[in-house]
């Protein structure tokens, strides 16, 4: 088990190391240098800053500077916020979207799956009609649609919670709920299958033979295989939970890594977006790692076999 | 009085393309400590009827459409409220079923499993249970139950897991064990030995065992009493001597006659001819007429009776032998 | 131990021919008849088609361009003149939703298209020549899983630019990995069938084997993984347009719309509406197509 997570552990370095190459690459094979586009600086000045930010080595020296400022979590000054750094803007941003991010994730887990438990096991009846076609609808209700919906329902016409801003407790509930409930409709639809899956399984039959009451078929036997792909479902959503915090964080102004990564991205502050995209690779593959892992505990077939 | 009496079952599928009768009018006793087979080709309905008795179907499209299964004289299996029925599962009637591959649950350890029926029906604590389990574990012939028990269904053999069933079917002393194919999914040299495990089994423990197959060797090396099915109807009831030696319906016989080894080498294997019927369409008379080689025109007209008394409790569904018409012996010779 | 078989033998099953299993008509027949009878999926299919038709042909009828702005209009309500209103530069809502989306499709369709061919062709050459290649590629496919797309594909629309061309090939190349897996394990199954046995017998290249034998027996998860992925990459495109990294006014995509009705709902809620119930109702028919269609060409896969 120990080699398995040790295995893993090193398996995440060359990706990361990859990642680190293609954006590198990509940020050096972009048309015209990260200064060009303003057009009333004089030639002289842009020169003087290639040269104040080391653009004006070779690659490869370049490339070996990165690579060591990274080494030492350095992901460089910003382009645009003059005096900051890279890492004082994602140290600062980063807790707010983590915040955003647990409470979603709280919504999505603790909404999905008792309501995919219920329409799986009163399979084909309205309890397993009305949630479903409910998760079906959150699905087709993207976050960019559902926000606004939210804060015009919510916020303007009954005015319980304020449309932006993210100051008092309060000011969470729209978000999360955003982006909690268009995962919890996938959850929910996870673990219905991944339920109804193992509730047809020959050992589910062998537990009811046994006079097991109907209840613990459930909790005990079918559970655990059931939530087996709500489990593997949570590497993807993660990933999918930064892209959906990027939209929450625009719709409501939520001062978050998500929202400084697209202004980023809209005037073109190159280490600013190469940092972010690092952090969040980073963050990614070490998450699906935990996930991995979680996958193998829970399967004792997975755990025996590595 | 019988230990279990079966009158009529009737269970059927309700599915889109039309009304499956799986199981339809099946009629049966079992005594106490009696080894009774059910055999016939896939989609008789042995397993089925099986299953309705304890019910097992699936619900909905399977719907038990009537009949009686009374328990000890006291109990209709097919009437009684849930609870009542849940308790008797796993307690006064047991199963072993086909694939021991999938019929363990693959999440939870042997020990969870093996003491659950002990939990859930003598209300034993875990300490008290677990020894027990170890004990049945080592009367199936597994060594080492002690470690073996701690460990998932996936580090055992196919023949393990099967003994392990077995241990975990019969830990309550239940007085009828159903054993769906018990051997089929298992190697043949480990078939022997599983069949031998049940046999001594049921000997200590005075169990009455229903085997489901459709393997004629397991019926003729440990059954008493055989029902022999076809198209969800019982068509053949007797000792495996009536059966095998004194056999009163061509059904019968031609299963027999399709067991390659019986034959010379060299010739053809003897097949019967056609199919088995389509179960979604409303039978009239006798099911295996169409097939028959001594079919004729009353077979499936309205004198048609079902299985009925031909020597004392030999029965059997063939309208020409009942009256006297037909004498497989004599054909045969 | 006497035994004895019941089941008929496999001898006496009818066995396709060779030209049968390469049309696989029957597969495609059975598969409309059970389509057929998924009343949802009907439905999804009729509702999508009647979207498509509507934004392919509307901008034809309709006598408004989408560009074309009167202020004195500006910033109506549903209307006779104009059913779902007007902006506050007074253009037609409907006119620009029907123009927003034949962007939106064609990047769903054209990105779906690019994820396809880059996964067909990836997929398939990994299973059919196996072995430490295949382990190898596929190893390569587990990393990318890893990697974080969207915030790819806005790096890649950061360096080269906001063109709809660029969005069509930076989607595609990232949601084929999917694809991918699908053909490789499709095609894994049917490398050991014997019909290609008898194809490599019949001294077949090793192309024409993929393209003419393989390719045709795995379009049925294709086709159902692709309904799939044309809601999941217009998704992704509104995502982008949304935060304004995506098509570049005055093109406009629903995503660019519902983030400019998101802008104005407090006054003009109905610009907000109608571009987000043309994206629901759009991804809603495609989901629902797709799971029917899953079940048509797959019914081992239909979980209940």
């Amino acid at each position: 088990m120990f080699r398995f997570i040790f295995i893993r552990f090193l398996q995440t370095i060359p990706v990361l190391f990859i990642i680190a190459v293609l954006t590198f690459a990509m940020s050096r094979a972009a048309p015209g240098g990260p200064f060009s586009q303003e057009r009333r600086v004089s030639p002289v000045i842009i020169e003087r800053m290639n040269e104040y930010y080391g653009l004006a080595d070779p690659l490869p020296v370049q490339f070996g500077n990165y690579i060591k400022n990274l080494l030492r979590g350095d992901l460089g000054p910003s382009y645009r916020h003059e005096g900051r750094t890279v890492n004082e803007i994602v140290g600062g941003s980063f807790p707010v979207s983590l915040e955003l991010g647990m409470w979603s994730l709280l919504i999505a887990l603790g909404l999905g799956i008792p309501v995919g438990l219920l329409a799986a096991v009163y399979r084909n009846t309205l309890l397993d009609y009305v949630p479903m076609s409910g998760a079906m609808m959150g699905i087709c209700l993207p976050t960019f649609v559902m926000g606004p919906l939210l804060a015009l329902v919510f916020g303007l016409w009954i005015g319980w919670f304020n449309v932006s801003g993210w100051h008092t407790p309060a000011d969470r509930v729209l978000p999360s709920l955003t982006l909690g409930l268009y995962f919890g409709a996938y959850v929910a639809r996870l673990t219905r299958g991944g339920m109804l899956e193992v509730l047809s399984q020959d050992y589910i039959r062998t537990a009811r033979a046994k006079g097991v009451p109907e209840f613990m078929i459930v909790y005990k036997h079918a559970l655990k295989g059931g939530l087996l792909p709500v489990v593997a479902f949570l590497g993807p959503a993660l990933a999918a939970l930064i892209s959906g915090s990027f939209v929450v964080e625009t719709i409501f102004q939520i001062p978050g890594l998500g929202r400084h990564f697209v202004n980023a991205a809209f005037n073109r502050d190159y280490t600013m977006v190469m940092g972010t995209v690092l952090f969040y690779a980073t963050l990614l593959i070490v998450m699906n790692m935990i996930v991995d892992i979680l996958q193998v505990l829970l399967n004792p077939r997975l755990k025996y076999e590595s | 009085m019988p230990l279990l009496e079966v009158n009529d079952l009737t269970t059927w599928f309700h599915m889109r393309d039309g009304i499956v009768r799986a199981v339809d009018g099946v009629s049966f006793t079992l005594d106490r400590g009696e080894t009774l087979g059910i055999v016939g080709e896939s989609g008789s309905g042995k397993s089925v009827s099986c299953y309705s008795l304890l019910d097992l179907i699936p619900k909905p499209p399977g719907r038990i459409e009537r009949g009686t299964a009374v328990l000890g004289g006291e109990v209709d299996l097919l009437r009684a409220p849930r609870e009542v029925l849940r308790r008797i599962r796993g307690k006064r009637i047991a199963m072993v079923f086909q694939d021991p591959m999938t019929s363990l649950n693959p999440y939870l350890r042997i020990s969870t499993q093996m003491i659950e029926p002990l939990l859930i029906h003598e209300g034993l604590g875990n300490r008290e249970a677990l020894r027990r389990a170890i004990e049945s574990l080592e009367e199936v012939g597994i060594h080492d139950a002690v470690r073996q028990i701690d460990l998932y269904p996936h580090q055992f053999s196919g023949g393990m897991r099967q003994r392990v069933m077995i241990a975990m079917a019969l830990i309550t002393h239940p007085e009828i064990l159903i054993a769906d194919e018990p051997t089929t999914a298992l190697d043949v040299t480990v078939q022997a030995q599983i069949l031998e495990l049940i046999k001594a089994r049921q000997r200590e423990l005075g169990t009455a065992v229903i085997y489901v197959t459709h393997d004629l060797g397991v019926i003729a090396g440990v059954c008493d009493r055989v029902n022999v099915m076809y198209a969800g109807t019982i068509m053949e009831s007797g000792t495996v001597d009536e059966i095998f030696y004194n056999s009163a319906h061509p059904y019968t016989q031609a299963l027999q006659q399709s067991i390659p080894s019986l034959h010379d080498k060299g010739k053809s294997l003897y097949t019967i001819p056609g199919a088995p019927p389509d179960l979604t369409e409303e039978r009239s008379g006798c099911p295996f007429a169409p097939r028959c080689a001594y079919e004729e025109a009353h077979c499936t007209g309205p004198n048609y009776r079902g299985l009925d008394a031909f020597r004392g409790r030999h029965k059997t569904a063939c309208l020409r032998v009942l009256e006297g018409e037909l004498n497989l012996k004599e054909e045969n010779r | 131990m006497i035994r004895t078989t019941l089941s008929p033998s496999p001898d006496d099953l009818p066995v396709p021919k060779l030209e049968e299993l390469e049309r696989g008509s029957s597969l495609w027949k059975d598969a409309w008849r059970r389509l057929r009878q998924n009343r949802l999926a009907l439905i999804a299919l009729a509702l999508f088609t009647v979207i498509a038709i509507v934004c392919v042909l509307g901008p034809f009828m309709t006598p408004y361009g989408y560009e074309e702005q009167r202020l004195a209009y500006g910033a109506q309500g549903p209307t006779w003149e104009h059913w779902m209103g007007t902006d506050a530069l007074g253009r037609d809502q409907l006119t620009r939703i029907m123009h927003g989306g034949r962007i939106s499709l064609s990047v769903g369709f054209m990105a779906t298209a690019v994820s396809l061919v880059i996964g067909v062709l990836y997929g398939a050459t990994s299973a059919y020549i196996g072995g430490r290649t295949d382990a190898v590629m596929m190893r390569f496919v587990d990393i990318l899983y890893a990697m974080p797309f969207t915030i790819f594909v806005i790096l890649l629309t950061v360096i080269f630019g906001r063109s709809l061309y660029l969005i069509f090939i930076a989607i595609g190349a990232v949601e084929w990995l999917t694809m991918a897996r699908i053909v490789r394990g499709q095609v894994l199954t049917l490398k050991q069938q014997e019909f290609i046995e008898a194809a490599v017998s019949l001294g077949y290249s090793n192309g024409r084997i993929i393209l003419r034998h393989l390719i045709p027996n795995v379009v049925g998860p294709i086709i159902v993984y692709a309904t799939l992925t044309v809601p999941a990459v217009m998704l992704l495109e509104a995502v982008l347009s949304f935060l304004g990294l995506g098509v570049q006014p005055p093109m406009a995509s629903w995503g660019v719309l519902i983030n400019e009705g998101k802008d104005a709902m407090t006054v003009y809620p109905w610009l907000l509406f109608f571009p987000a119930l043309f994206f629901s109702l759009t991804l809603f028919s495609l989901n629902f197509l797709g799971d029917g269609l899953r079940d048509a060409l797959d019914p081992k896969s239909s979980k209940d």
